[in-house]
C-alpha cells in the first residue's frame, strides 16, 4: 500500500496535479489496490478530517481578513506604519515589514497578507529604488509572519491535529513573531546603507502619527480583541474567528463605511475559495494518515528515530530538519497531516514540551512556504514583485536564515515560547 | 455554445450562493452560541454539530469555485520548465483530467458511503447522517462541473501563452 500510494503521488505531483487531489487519489488507488478495505473508507476519512471544530477557525480567519481587505483598511493600516517607520533609513521596507505585522494579527495565512500589503508596498519600494529580487523576499519575509502572529492557520492544523490548545500556540507565536519582523526591519536597514537607497523622510513628526492612529484605530484594535479574547478564556479559537468576522463587517459598514453590500458577494467567494482549498488539503491527507496507521508507520518511524538518539532534544531537531526538507518538495498543510500524527506521540513520551514543539513546528512549516523549489510564498511574491524564480531566490536565503536562526534561538531559550501563554493562560 | 456558457454561468451562481449561505449560517450560529453563553446564559447543544456540518458542505462545494479559478495549490516545477505554451497546455489538460478521473472514481466511494449510512444519526439533532456524507457526492459533481468550463477556459489561456 505504501509503495503503490507513494509512487502515484510522485507521479502526480511531478505532473502539477492539484496536490489535494494528487493525495486523495494515490490514497484511494493504495487503498483498491492494495488491499481488501472498501474504497468507501477512503471517503470516511475525507469527512472525519473534514468534521472538526478546531479546523473550522481557519476558514473564519480568512473571511475576516478578506472582509477587512475589501473594507480597504490595508490602506489605513500602511499610512499610520508610514508615520511611525518611515524616517529611518530603509524606512520603506520597515513600513512593509510593520504592516505585515499587523495584518498578521488580523488573517490567518500568509497568503492573505502578502496579497493585502505586499501588492500595496512593492510598487513604492520599487520606486525608491529597491532591487525588485529584494523586494520579493521581503514581501516573502512578510508574508511567512502571517502565520507566526495570531491568528494562524498552521497553527489551527496542528491544534486540530494533535488536540493541543490553539490559544497557547497563538500567543507562543507572539514574540518569535516580533523577533522575525525586527529582524527584517534591520535587514531592510542595512540593505539601504549598503546600496544607498530609501535613506528616509529623516523626521519623525508626532502630530502625523496620532492622526494616522485615529484613522486606523478600529483596524488597529483588532488584533487585541481576536487574541485578548482568547487569552481570556472569554471565547475558544474557532469563536474568536466568529467574532473577528462580526467586527471587521462593524468595521466595514458602520464605521468606516467602505464596504458596500454588493461587495460582500466576491468577498464571501475568494474566503470560501482561499477556505475550500485549505479544507480539501486538510480533510484529504486524512487518507494518508489512514493507510499509515494501517501500515504502522508511527511505530517503525518510532524504531527508527529512537535508535538514531534518545535525546529529546535531538529528536526534536531531526523532526523539525525533516520538516524543512519536505518543506522544500511539498505543501506543508498537507505534508502536515501526515507526519504530525506519527511523529508527535514520539516528541510527547519523550517529555519535550508540547507548546513548545507545536510553535516550531509551525514556523518549520512556514519555511517551507519560503524556500524553492516548491513555495507558495516564493511563488506569490514572485508575481507581486514581477521578477523570475532565479531572482527571487536571491535574498531569499537571508530571510530564510533569518527565521531559521529565530528557530535555534528558540530551542537554546524556550522561555521565548513559553513565557507569555503560561503567564497569560493558566 | 452561448446557450453552455449562459448554463455555466447559472451553475457558477449556484455554487457561490451555497457557499455564501453557508458562511453566513456558520457566523449566525456561532454568534448564538456565544452570546447566547454569555448574554442570556443558555446554550444549544446542537450548534457546535451544525456547525461542524456547514463546514463540511463548504469545503465540497467550495471546492467547486475553488476549480474554477484553479486555485487548488499545485506543484508547478515542470510546467515552468516549459517554453512552449502548445506543451504546456497539454501538460494542463493531462494533470487536470487525472483530477476529473480521480472524481469519478470517487464517486462511487461516496455513493457507497451515503448508503452504508443510512440508519446512523447526529448525536446532537435526529438528523440522518444520509445529509452530511451526502457532502460529497454532491461535492464531486459540483466539481466536475466546474471542470467541464475551468479545463477548455484554462488552456486556451496557456495556449496563447496566459
Amino acid at each position: 500500500m505504501l509503495l503503490i500510494s507513494g509512487l502515484f503521488l510522485l507521479i502526480f505531483v511531478v505532473l502539477g496535479v492539484p496536490v489535494s487531489f494528487a493525495i486523495g487519489f494515490s490514497g484511494l488507488l493504495a487503498i483498491l489496490l492494495g488491499s481488501d478495505i472498501p474504497g468507501f473508507m477512503a471517503v470516511q476519512q475525507l469527512v472525519r478530517g473534514l468534521n472538526s471544530m478546531t479546523m473550522m477557525a481557519g476558514p473564519l480567519f480568512i473571511l475576516a481578513g478578506e472582509i477587512l481587505g475589501g473594507a480597504k483598511l490595508s490602506n489605513r493600516i500602511l499610512n499610520f506604519c508610514r508615520s511611525l517607520v518611515s524616517w529611518m533609513t530603509g524606512g520603506l521596507g520597515a513600513v512593509c515589514v510593520l504592516a505585515n505585522m499587523i495584518f498578521a494579527g488580523i488573517s490567518g495565512s500568509g497568503a492573505a497578507t502578502m496579497s493585502a500589503i505586499g501588492s500595496l508596498t512593492a510598487p513604492e519600494l520599487k520606486k525608491v529604488g529597491y532591487e525588485r529580487s529584494f523586494i520579493a523576499a521581503l514581501i516573502a519575509g512578510g508574508g511567512a509572519l502571517g502565520p507566526i502572529i495570531p491568528p494562524s492557520v498552521n497553527m489551527i492544523v496542528f491544534a486540530s491535529l494533535t488536540g493541543f490548545s490553539v490559544g497557547k500556540l497563538f500567543i507562543g507565536g507572539i514574540i518569535p513573531g516580533i523577533i522575525i519582523g525586527i529582524c527584517l526591519i534591520i535587514m531592510c536597514n542595512l540593505y539601504a546603507r549598503k546600496h544607498k537607497v530609501d535613506q528616509g523622510t529623516g523626521t519623525f513628526v508626532l502630530s502625523d502619527v496620532w492622526k494616522s492612529f485615529k484613522d486606523a484605530f478600529f483596524a488597529l484594535i483588532t488584533p487585541i480583541i481576536i487574541i485578548g479574547g482568547v487569552i481570556g478564556g472569554v471565547f475558544t479559537a474557532t469563536e474568536s474567528g466568529i467574532i473577528a468576522c462580526l467586527y471587521s463587517l462593524f468595521c466595514g459598514f458602520f464605521i468606516y463605511r467602505t464596504l458596500k453590500l454588493r461587495d460582500l458577494i466576491p468577498i464571501f467567494k475568494k474566503a470560501s475559495e482561499s477556505s475550500a482549498m485549505l479544507l480539501m488539503i486538510m480533510g484529504i491527507a486524512n487518507v494518508y494518515a489512514y493507510i499509515f496507521a494501517l501500515e504502522n508507520v508511527g511505530d517503525t518511524i518510532k524504531t527508527i528515530m529512537l535508535s538514531f538518539s534518545q535525546d529529546p532534544n535531538v529528536i526534536v531537531i531531526v523532526i523539525i530538519v525533516l520538516m524543512l526538507v519536505i518543506g522544500c518538495f511539498m505543501e506543508t498543510i498537507a505534508a502536515m497531516v501526515v507526519i504530525l500524527p506519527v511523529v508527535y506521540p514520539i516528541v510527547i513520551a519523550l517529555g519535550v514540551d508540547p507548546l513548545l514543539f507545536g510553535v516550531l513546528f509551525s514556523i518549520a512549516t512556514i519555511v517551507g512556504g519560503l524556500t524553492p523549489p516548491v513555495g507558495l510564498y516564493l511563488f506569490l511574491s514572485m508575481n507581486i514583485a514581477e521578477v523570475s524564480f532565479k531572482e527571487a531566490t536571491k535574498y531569499m536565503f537571508p530571510v530564510v536564515g533569518v527565521i531559521l536562526a529565530t528557530m535555534i534561538v528558540i530551542m537554546i531559550f524556550p522561555e521565548i515560547v513559553t513565557f507569555l501563554p503560561n503567564l497569560l493562560i493558566k | 455554445m452561448n446557450f453552455l456558457i449562459k448554463v455555466d454561468k447559472i451553475i457558477e451562481g449556484i455554487q457561490t450562493t451555497i457557499c455564501i449561505v453557508l458562511f453566513v449560517f456558520i457566523i449566525t450560529l456561532g454568534t448564538f452560541q456565544i452570546f447566547g453563553r454569555y448574554i442570556f446564559s443558555f446554550s444549544l447543544p446542537w450548534t457546535e454539530e451544525v456547525m461542524r456540518f456547514c463546514s463540511i458542505w463548504l469545503a465540497m462545494i467550495g471546492s467547486s469555485l475553488t476549480v474554477r479559478v484553479d486555485g487548488h495549490v499545485s506543484v508547478d516545477i515542470l510546467l515552468g520548465f516549459m517554453s512552449d505554451n502548445k506543451k504546456k497546455a497539454i501538460l494542463f489538460v493531462v494533470s487536470r483530467l487525472v483530477c476529473v478521473v480521480f472524481l469519478i472514481f470517487y464517486f462511487p466511494a461516496a455513493i457507497e458511503l451515503v448508503i452504508k449510512s443510512e440508519t446512523s444519526r447526529a448525536t446532537s439533532i435526529p438528523l440522518p447522517y444520509i445529509y452530511v456524507y451526502g457532502a460529497v457526492p454532491v461535492g464531486i459533481v459540483m466539481m466536475l462541473l466546474s471542470y467541464a468550463s475551468a479545463i477548455p477556459r484554462y488552456a486556451k489561456k496557456y495556449l496563447k501563452g496566459k
